[in-house]
């Protein structure tokens, strides 16, 4: 079912450890013209995490994870991860601390993530470029 | 390392669109516990799919578990020691979540339910003495649910 027009929601998934990098994507996304959900800064993490979860996932059009050891090891990383899946959303995964072969040989990392959706931080401007493409309407279409 | 081993069971009066009633999330070292608490669902009228049975050599065990994770609509979660630490364990949390399925956490002995994360510890768990009496606790509440349904 398409979306109105409601501005395209990027879910960011990742370690209270890494806020300042995840605040700097999210606010590069929000440059981009999508908007930006941090998932810690904003919800209120406790017994109503469930329902805002909930909520907030079943609205995100794509979920990006900021993946870093200690978050390879945080629960709420996972079930984010899971309810993604479950909605077949995109999930773009930017590492950090560790390089994409590390990741990919972890017992842990997800089979189902393609190759090309596992970026380095350092090349997070490539995503960048393309969220661009995917939340500005072309002005041919627009006529 | 911990290997992800998940069993799923069917129930035979499904009556909605699901093929698969349960599904069953648990640790590897957990495997002789569930298999008897698989066997006891059987035993009380549910139909098990049991990964160590059912996948046969060659498959992709991923593709099918993730299959049985979609076509379920109860998720059963193990919970040990073991797979409290286990990312899957959380995944196939928000999968659930994310689909609207019952969650149901079963307890073993060894584990203090004040070591649960609390985002699993607001469902209702069950813990009992054997696998059996828990499997027939919680197939109680699966053929009472899924008479209320039809």
């Amino acid at each position: 079912m398409a979306r109105k027009k409601s501005k395209w929601l990027v879910f960011i998934s990742h370690s209270s450890e890494d806020t300042w990098v995840a605040r700097q994507i999210a606010r590069e996304i929000d440059n981009r013209g999508a908007t930006p959900f941090l998932d810690e800064a904003d919800v209120d993490v406790g017994a109503e995490f469930e329902e805002d979860i909930r909520d907030f996932i079943d609205k995100a059009d794509e979920l990006l994870v900021l993946f870093t050891p200690w978050a390879l090891e945080r629960p709420y990383v996972w079930i984010e991860i899971g309810a993604a899946w479950q909605r077949r959303i995109p999930i773009v995964v930017v590492l950090h601390g560790l390089s994409a072969k590390e990741f990919q040989v972890h017992p842990n990392a997800p089979v189902f993530l393609k190759k090309r959706d596992i970026i380095r931080l350092n090349e997070v401007d490539k995503y960048l470029k393309q969220l661009s493409s995917r939340t500005r309407p072309r002005k041919k279409n627009n006529e | 390392m911990s290997e992800t081993t998940i069993a799923t069971a069917a129930v035979t009066r499904e009556p909605k669109r699901r093929a698969y009633d349960v599904f069953l999330s648990y640790s590897s070292a957990s495997q002789p516990w569930v298999r008897k608490f698989s066997d006891a669902l059987t035993a009380s009228g549910i139909t098990s799919w049991f990964d160590a049975h059912d996948i046969l050599p060659g498959e992709r065990w991923r593709d099918q578990i993730e299959r049985a994770l979609r076509q379920s609509r109860v998720l059963i979660m193990v919970l040990t020691p073991e797979s409290i630490q286990r990312p899957w364990t959380f995944f196939e949390l928000g999968a659930a979540l994310a689909d609207g399925k019952r969650i149901v956490p079963v307890l073993s002995e060894d584990v203090d339910p004040a070591d649960i994360p609390a985002l699993v510890s607001q469902f209702q768990f069950v813990r009992e003495r054997t696998p059996e009496a828990a499997a027939k606790r919680v197939a109680e509440a699966i053929l009472r649910e899924t008479e209320a349904g039809t």
